[in-house]
């Protein structure tokens, strides 16, 4: 498929089983002033369950409008955006929260954690929303920190953790719910290649061995390479290629 | 989640105490003048609405002739009269002061709202230089029924004595403020009318009970009329007309205390509404990030109220508490006088309803701005 028809099907995806993710001729815009600015051109992507695409491009290419609706941050101008069979761009406000709080996992750049709150109680804090018991939120804590390997860390507040720390933190927090996708913008960007690599590879392993989708925006091709598949944002069109 | 809200409460301990010590000191400022609106906002029994008081035209603290008594009684219209003379007495030291009234015992129980039990009353009116005592003053110098005690006063008697001994014979109550707490000695007027050295056969003023109640202005200028020629004339008006305009002077200064301090008391809560909008605005990102991660608006705006609503409970109770504890130490020292302060339960009620209301009022400024806020753009990036 070619970029100008600012179309991406993922070839995997079968009548059968409908993609995860689906974005249909989505258009985005927004208000600067008087100039209204197309984000977003009748853009449509299928990501299906277990992918682990990543998303690089220019700074102000559309990478994180995107990453906005298909978390739920955002709605489209126009089009549609479907997760996991629900029409999300018609959902209110607080029913996109309460969609978020149980199908989104984020895993932002700069880790977002709660300052006042150590590991344990920020990585709780989606569960906060949900009916379970103070001893269950707990045994779905120590299952998460035990996954990014922080377990002898769950009491540490953010300031007592290193960058790679936080961000494992971080990732915690966004799987704890056992989320339907997760979305990751810049993950590494805040870290040195070490701490950088083991964040990558803990991504991995989230997708290769507990099936997660994950949806990754990175500039860093190092990181991109470690994606299933990778496709580029150029001026709200994706395609498979980099512009050259 | 409440747990979520009391980290955020306590997360920067030198704000949250200067926060809650403004919150105590309008709450202490609030307790204390609800307590001090009753030593200038005094309640009038119901008798003080249509009971008449006569006093010397032309001075106030003139005395008028006892010999009016008898002319006054017959004035159509009253139903009991009475008169009284007044004098400071202490026991034993002078910080021990109270008031000593003298009156004819007949006239007591029909003129004013006391009581006392009959066996007592019946002692009373039989012993010339007997007296009855409140409770307080009984209380105050642990008398006995039946005790003999020496009053020190400023009226000097016929021997150049200034010590009249009295025999305790009763307790009086007032029957429409059973819980005051003056300190006051009733003798009988004879008694003191006889042994003083000066003002014989006068007294400070006359109490008139009227027939009807609707009729008391009526029986005033009666009253008035009748001594419109002699010497000295009479003034008559109402017990609540006396009482008000003795206060007003008091109520004047009353009320630019409390209007300052109610300017003070929300300026506080201004500050604190203030700190509220602040605290929210530095931590919009982590709210941005709450709302990411599925929390409502509703949620957050909850939880900043609630974070409010602790600052204004916790810091208010505090100060109504430190405002009782202060009234309490204030109270030993008012005993002696005619005005009481206390905090009642309604006071507490009114103060937690403002409590939980200026919470709701600080917090609605940092809730509208988390409202409106644009996780997008809060976030910068995603």
């Amino acid at each position: 498929m070619s970029a100008t028809e600012a179309t991406i099907k993922e070839t995997t995806t079968t009548a059968t089983e409908p993609a995860l993710v689906q974005l249909h001729d989505v258009v985005k815009t927004y208000q600067r002033g008087s100039e209204t600015v197309q984000v977003l051109q009748k853009l449509s992507l299928d990501v299906p369950r277990g992918d682990f695409l990543a998303l690089m491009g220019p700074s102000g290419s559309g990478k994180t409008t995107l990453m906005n609706l298909l978390g739920g941050l955002d709605k489209p101008t126009s089009g549609q955006v479907i997760i996991d069979g629900q029409p999300i761009h018609q959902l209110s406000d607080s029913a996109l929260a309460k969609w978020r709080a149980r199908h989104v996992g984020f895993v932002f750049q700069l880790y977002h954690l709660l300052p006042v709150l150590n590991a344990e109680r920020n990585i709780e804090l989606p569960l906060l929303l949900t009916k379970l018991s103070h001893s269950e939120r707990k045994k779905r804590v120590a299952a998460a920190l035990s996954l990014v390997g922080l377990h002898d860390r769950g009491k540490h507040k953010p300031s007592e953790l290193s960058g790679g720390q936080e961000q494992r933190v971080g990732i915690a927090r966004a799987i704890v719910t056992d989320p339907t996708i997760l979305l990751c913008d810049e993950p590494t960007g805040d870290l040195d290649r070490k701490a950088g690599d083991e964040i990558l590879e803990l991504l991995q392993v989230l997708n290769a061995e507990h099936g997660k989708t994950i949806v990754m925006v990175t500039h860093d091709p190092h990181a991109a390479a470690c994606a299933k598949r990778t496709l580029f944002m150029n001026k709200g069109v994706l395609s498979e290629e980099p512009e050259a | 989640m409440f747990g979520l809200i009391w980290t955020n409460f306590t997360r920067k301990k030198g704000r949250l105490a200067l926060t809650l010590l403004s919150v105590l000191i309008a709450f202490l400022l609030f307790g204390m003048l609800m307590a001090a609106r009753q030593v200038f906002n005094p309640q009038l029994g119901k008798s003080d609405q249509s009971r008449l008081l006569t006093v010397n035209k032309v001075s106030r603290g003139a005395p008028l002739p006892v010999a009016y008594a008898q002319r006054i009684a017959q004035v159509p219209g009253v139903k009991a009269a009475a008169y009284a003379t007044f004098m400071l007495g202490w026991y034993q030291k002078r910080e021990n002061a109270f008031a000593v009234v003298a009156a004819p015992p007949e006239g007591v129980f029909k003129a004013f709202p006391v009581e006392a039990s009959a066996d007592q009353k019946k002692a009373w009116f039989s012993d010339r230089d007997g007296a009855l005592a409140t409770p307080a003053l009984m209380k105050a110098y642990g008398w006995k029924i039946g005790q003999r005690v020496p009053i020190m006063s400023t009226m000097q008697k016929k021997d150049g004595s200034t010590t009249w001994d009295v025999t305790i014979d009763g307790v009086v109550t007032n029957s429409e403020h059973p819980d005051a707490k003056q300190q006051q000695l009733i003798l009988h007027y004879d008694y003191l009318n006889t042994g003083r050295a000066t003002g014989t056969h006068t007294v400070a003023m006359y109490f008139e009970v009227p027939d009807d109640p609707a009729k008391a202005t009526q029986v005033a200028m009666a009253i008035d009329k009748l001594f419109e020629n002699a010497s000295p004339q009479t003034s008559t008006s109402t017990t609540k007309a006396v009482v008000h305009n003795a206060i007003r002077q008091a109520g004047d200064i009353g009320g630019i205390i409390v209007d300052v301090a109610i300017a003070v008391f929300f300026s506080m809560l201004l500050v604190v509404g203030a700190i509220m909008f602040q605290s929210a605005r530095e931590r919009r990102t982590e709210f941005a990030a709450l709302r990411a991660l599925g929390f409502t608006r509703a949620t957050i705006v909850r939880m900043v109220i609630g974070e409010s609503l602790l600052t204004c409970l916790i810091g208010g109770l505090i100060g109504i508490g430190a405002a009782a504890a202060l009234i309490s130490g204030l109270q030993r020292m008012l005993d002696k006088m005619p005005a009481s302060m206390d905090i009642t339960g309604a006071a507490v009620l009114i103060s937690v309803g403002l409590m939980i209301g200026f919470g709701l009022v600080a917090a609605a400024a940092p809730a509208g701005q988390l409202w409106r806020l644009s996780i997008r753009e809060a976030l910068g990036r995603m």
